[in-house]
């Protein structure tokens, strides 16, 4: 969406090309720092859920 | 038992005997020391973080107060000789390994970090002088700072020299009889000013007239607040003075100081222009200290939070009601609320068995009779320093902050209903 606006801006012509160019870049960035995340964020979720259905109120302590 | 986890079971200490002097030290020796350090931590220490912080320091006629309680702490700490445990007996330590003091430490700072720093920063000095100072220097200052009856300082940064240490400008000048005079500002100075002990010894990293640009024109010198005599007596004041506190979101019971040098009469430390290198012995033991300092404060938010997840009581379980006596379940119940717990336990126990594995390495490039190992355990110990500075502060910040005040919620973000721990 982000990155579709910025482009669309660009393209249709304006007058503060930096702006969206900055944007632009912005989204790229985003993709490819955060959004790699959720592989991960994912297989964390999965690997850690039945572990933690089994911990006892004890397994917290020290 | 958590520390004596990592300590028998993990790293052998006890059976590392071919280590110098770790054939003196056993289980039972490491669990009644440890266990002092808990009682002390606990029943002292602990009960003045709230309102230490609270309180802060004050600067009151050029001179800082410590929060109320902290000197008469400070008292029993060095009576109790807490501050020794480490040092070399040659200057009244009791030469224990730095893989027990390492937890030593995170006690202390886990109960009150404000508190922890002034013999924190201590141990960093008497660290310096101990590997870079002549006899002469050491004769003068180890006994005092070993015992904790003075306190030390690292004094490094300027206005405009943070990270970039080249930059700065405090000036050095020969003044006769192997004596400097110094001048200069340094802000953000620990501990650099205080009434707990009769003396403060700053370590300053300063300029020689003729010396070179950059980080290889820098010298390090010992610079006491209190003039020492020959015979060891306390003489005049040295011409320097805390200028102000700085105001910080935190840590309010140790006095951060901006600190002014006004031709204050100090000595050189090791070679002139050799100061970074001489320092950086300081630093990398202020480095594990602060990795130290993050798992400390994780796990004293941990435990906060542990006995907050079994106290509260809101909703119930998917699995069912698991309190009928009450009208709902603790939060211990909830799955996410457990998987927050669970993240900061797992990460705490890794970090400490990482903590004590680093302090091994520094005790074995110490302590092995074989050159080629204590090589090899410096080096790791090098490779490994940053690490565990930067990755324990960085998550045990998040574990502070993130997801205690997550499961917390509403009664963290309000102050006057939080226990402030
Ligand atoms: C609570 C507290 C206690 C302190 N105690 C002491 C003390 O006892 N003695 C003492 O001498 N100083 C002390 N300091 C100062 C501390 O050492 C400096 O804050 C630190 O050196 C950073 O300097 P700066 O704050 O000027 O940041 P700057 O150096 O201005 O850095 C600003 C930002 O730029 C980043 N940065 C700068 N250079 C680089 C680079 N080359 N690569 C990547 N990132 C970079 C930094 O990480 C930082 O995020 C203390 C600071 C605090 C907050």
């Amino acid at each position: 969406m982000w990155t579709r606006s910025a482009v669309t801006a660009l393209e249709s012509g304006t007058e503060d090309k930096a702006f969206y160019e900055r944007k632009l870049k912005t989204a790229q960035f985003y993709m490819s720092y955060w959004t790699v995340q959720t592989r991960s964020l994912r297989k964390q979720v999965e690997s850690s859920s039945e572990l933690m259905t089994q911990l006892e109120e004890a397994d917290f302590d020290l | 038992m958590t520390i004596q986890f990592v300590l028998n079971e993990l790293l052998n200490i006890y059976q590392r005997t071919e280590l110098k002097g770790f054939d003196e030290i056993d289980a039972d020796l490491a669990d009644a020391i440890l266990q002092g350090v808990a009682d002390f931590t606990t029943e002292v220490m602990l009960p003045l973080n709230g309102s230490g912080d609270v309180e802060g320091c004050k600067l009151v006629d050029g001179k800082v107060i410590a929060p109320k309680g902290f000197a008469d702490a400070y008292k029993q700490y060095v009576d109790n000789g807490w501050a020794t445990l480490t040092c070399d007996p040659e200057y009244g330590g009791q030469g224990l390994p730095e893989c027990i003091g390492v937890f030593a430490t995170e006690m202390k700072t886990a109960t009150n970090m404000a508190f922890a720093m002034y013999p924190g920063l201590t141990h960093g000095a008497y660290a310096a002088i101990h590997a870079h100072g002549s006899d002469a220097l050491k004769q003068k200052y180890l006994k005092k700072l070993v015992s904790g009856e003075w306190t030390g300082t690292m004094n490094l940064t300027e206005s405009h020299a943070g990270t970039d240490l080249a930059l700065l400008r405090t000036k050095a000048v020969e003044a006769g009889e192997g004596r400097f005079a110094i001048s200069g500002e340094k802000i953000f100075i620990s501990s650099g000013d205080h009434d707990l002990a009769e003396n403060i010894i700053h370590l300053m990293l300063a300029r020689l007239p003729d010396a070179p640009e950059g980080v290889k024109g820098i010298s390090l010198f010992a610079v006491p607040k209190i003039m020492v005599n020959a015979d060891g007596s306390l003489g005049e004041a040295n011409s320097l003075c805390a200028a102000a506190l700085e105001h910080k979101m935190g840590i309010h019971g140790n006095s951060t100081c901006v600190m002014n040098f006004d031709a204050a009469i100090g000595e050189l430390i090791g070679e002139p222009h050799q100061g970074l290198k001489a320092m950086f012995t300081m630093m990398n033991q202020a480095r594990l200290g602060v990795g130290v300092q993050g798992l400390g404060v994780s796990e004293i938010a941990y435990q906060n939070a542990l006995a907050y997840a079994k106290d509260r009581i809101q909703g119930r379980g998917l699995s069912g009601v698991k309190d009928p006596s009450q009208a709902a379940d603790p939060i211990l119940v909830h799955g996410d609320v457990r998987r927050m717990l669970m993240a900061q336990k797992s990460f705490n126990e890794g970090a400490r068995a990482l903590i004590g594995q680093q302090a091994l390495w520094l005790d074995e490039a110490e302590r092995h009779p074989d050159a080629d190992k204590a090589k090899a355990a410096n080096k790791l110990a090098a490779l490994f320093t940053p690490i565990v500075k930067g990755f324990i502060t960085a998550r045990g910040f998040n574990a502070i902050y993130a997801d205690p005040w997550h499961h917390r919620s509403g009664l963290d973000v309000d102050s006057q209903r939080s226990d402030g721990a």
